[in-house]
């Protein structure tokens, strides 16, 4: 391990030189930078990534079961074990998908669940990320490149291989294609995470392909050539996301989507990973409810727990909220990958008291965690 | 109950060729318990297939494109449907619990509201009668009927500040109204008995049924409308939606004829 501390240097070069980039957008400006490489790892024993791998795949079948059930029947709201309202007021809610039954009938292929270790050793789920997670392929490269700079690491100590990470991902899509080839969409280079896009259409064979290449003609999904012949296109990785997809089903302003593509998903003749209006299932709102999820659809307890949380939208939870608001973290529902995250003790009074005020007018927007 | 011929006819034309036109129409009757449909026909001009798909609403669209360069497409649309608002729906269908929040287009501002509360002192509770009968009334009285005044961006806020607008606008106006009562309430867009273009109302679930209302004639729903489809707001009902490749500006006829 200590040669990986030596080589921590050369590791950033090469990291920066294959681009190994994530952009953040910050006051409407676009800023990229590298990822920084720790070379200190966080060493999971296998004992214990066993335990997190189980309580993981449990977690992702339930909102997985979820999904299916919001866009058809909808039985875990008639039999009153989430309410209504956070399911049909939440912006991930997309009743464009109603009834339809993505191929494989699988919804989140590609699941980002950030878990935390608590200060008492335990393991808690931060969050869900069910639309268009990033960062598999950072761990993979990053990998790539300490296998090469320290190979004595690798071979002294038994590590668990992340090299499939692609080979699954293709099985993955291989699983649900409809027929033809499978690509990666990514809006563009100025989108955060084009490297890990670029990487993972290379590494899982799929064609990286942008908005302008793929065409909808008779409810067939195809990617056009070079000289103007066509593929038709049977999955697509889209890391587009859902309110860009489509302007004839989504925002008609969009001009990064690939036109009447929802039509051709919702008559099964395309995969689609993953599945859009997976929005729903990972509002922090909902949440607050997948332990019951768990309980309701597999039967079965959560093997891995949610961290303390507490719903603005409870009475009961609202008052210890408004009472503790100075050493909780209050999250904004429909908000992911960190925006909308507010610290109470970064707070001064009157801002704390300001935010009194927006959690008690909008109960329903509000998450606070106690991590 | 009542047997209607509907002819549906749209041209858009293009002052300078355009390709890779994609599009979905919803120019085509829903099916449920109050309206039942025969003989449904769709084409399009320049030819070519159109696919006919049910939306999460349970509308039907038409879906297809245009690859080549054209400078109009024609679509028209026929068929008979007998039409029967006396039989119940609320059977087969539940109102959706997303129909009791605002939408994109319903969301009210303060000057909404107001007028909604003004209304409110009006309504006196001993004459009785029906109290979105009231409302309806009473947006009928106050806004007027104004083409060109409005576009299909305008919101239900924007268009009650302005005083005038078509029947999107008293639709959306109505449906902020419900739902600000808590009434789950869906945008209508279908044809009424008659010659001249589509329309929009709205219908509100009280009581276990769909009753619909039109704010733009001030009166009910009768065997005498043809529903299209219905959805939150225009946004999901929009008879004609498509986009397509090309520097071009665009003309659009409609033509609508229902008769018995």
């Amino acid at each position: 391990m200590y040669e990986l501390i030596d080589h921590t240097e050369n590791i950033n070069r090469l990291l920066a030189r294959y681009g190994v980039k994530f952009g953040i957008y910050k006051n409407s400006q676009f800023h990229e930078q590298l990822f920084p490489f720790d070379p200190l790892p966080r060493v999971i024993e296998a004992e214990e990534f066993e335990f997190l791998n189980r309580g993981l795949s449990q977690r992702v079948q339930a909102l997985n079961l979820f999904l299916a059930d919001i866009y058809s029947e909808k039985k875990i709201i008639k039999e009153g074990v989430i309410p209504a309202d956070f399911v049909y007021s939440s912006k991930g809610y997309l009743p464009q998908c109603q009834g339809i039954v993505p191929p494989g009938k699988i919804y989140s292929h590609i699941s980002g669940i950030d878990l935390v270790q608590g200060k008492d050793e335990n393991w808690y789920i931060l969050e869900d990320n069910l639309r268009i997670p990033s960062g598999a392929s950072y761990p993979m490269i990053a990998r790539e490149l300490t296998r090469q700079a320290a190979p004595s690491t690798f071979s002294r100590t038994r590590i668990i291989d992340n090299r499939n990470y692609a080979a699954m991902l293709k099985e993955t899509m291989d699983y649900v294609n409809t027929g033809g080839i499978n690509v990666v969409l990514t809006p563009g280079r100025y989108n955060a995470a084009f490297f890990e896009h670029s990487y993972l259409a290379e590494r899982s064979g799929a064609i990286l392909s942008m908005p302008q290449d793929l065409f909808v003609e008779d409810n067939k999904l195809y990617y056009r050539q070079y000289g103007g012949s066509r593929l038709q296109v049977g999955a697509v990785y889209r890391r587009l996301s859902d309110e860009y997809l489509d302007p004839l089903c989504f925002l008609p302003e969009s001009l990064i989507g690939v036109p009447g593509i929802m039509d051709v998903y919702r008559n099964g003749n395309v995969a689609l990973v993953n599945a859009p209006g997976n929005g729903v299932a990972d509002d922090k709102g909902i949440y607050y409810f997948v332990p019951h999820m768990i309980k309701y659809y597999l039967g079965e307890e959560a093997i891995l727990h949610n961290a303390p949380t507490y719903l603005a939208f409870y009475e009961e939870d609202r008052k210890f909220i408004l009472e503790h608001l100075n050493r909780l973290v209050v999250k904004d529902v429909s908000e992911a990958g960190g925006y909308g995250v507010i610290f109470g003790s970064d707070l001064t009074r009157e801002k704390l008291e300001d935010l009194a005020e927006v959690i008690k007018a909008e109960p329903r927007r509000s998450l606070i965690s106690s991590i | 109950m009542r047997r209607l011929k509907f002819h549906y006819q749209m041209e858009l034309t293009f002052d300078r060729p355009v390709k890779e036109h994609h599009f979905v129409f919803r120019c085509l009757p829903m099916e449920d318990r109050q309206q039942n449909c025969y003989g449904l026909t769709c084409q399009i001009r320049p030819s070519g297939r159109l696919f006919v798909l049910t939306d999460g609403f349970g509308n039907r669209t038409c879906v297809g494109e245009a690859m080549e360069f054209h400078d109009s497409l024609q679509v028209e649309a026929s068929g008979t449907v007998f039409v029967d608002r006396s039989r119940e729906t609320a059977e087969a269908e539940d109102a959706h619990p997303l129909f009791r929040f605002a939408s994109a287009y319903t969301v009210p501002d303060e000057g909404l509201c107001r007028y909604l509360e003004e209304a409110d002192r009006g309504w006196n509770r001993e004459v009785g009668g029906d109290y979105l009968m009231y409302l309806m009334n009473r947006l009928y009285e106050d806004f007027s009927y104004a083409p060109g005044t409005t576009d299909v961006t305008t919101t239900a806020a924007q268009a009650l500040a302005g005083g005038q607008g078509v029947c999107q606008d008293y639709a959306h106006i109505f449906l902020a109204f419900c739902r600000l009562k808590g009434y789950p309430a869906r945008y209508v867009a279908g044809m009424m008995e008659g010659e001249g273009a589509t329309h929009a109302w709205v219908e509100v679930y009280t009581d276990g049924v769909w009753t619909g209302f039109d704010p733009t004639n001030n009166r009910l729903a009768d065997d005498g409308y043809i529903k299209l489809s219905h959805g939150r707001d225009f946004g999901d009902c929009t008879v004609d939606k498509g986009c397509f490749k090309g520097f071009a500006s665009q003309r659009q006829n409609i033509y609508v004829k229902v008769e018995e």
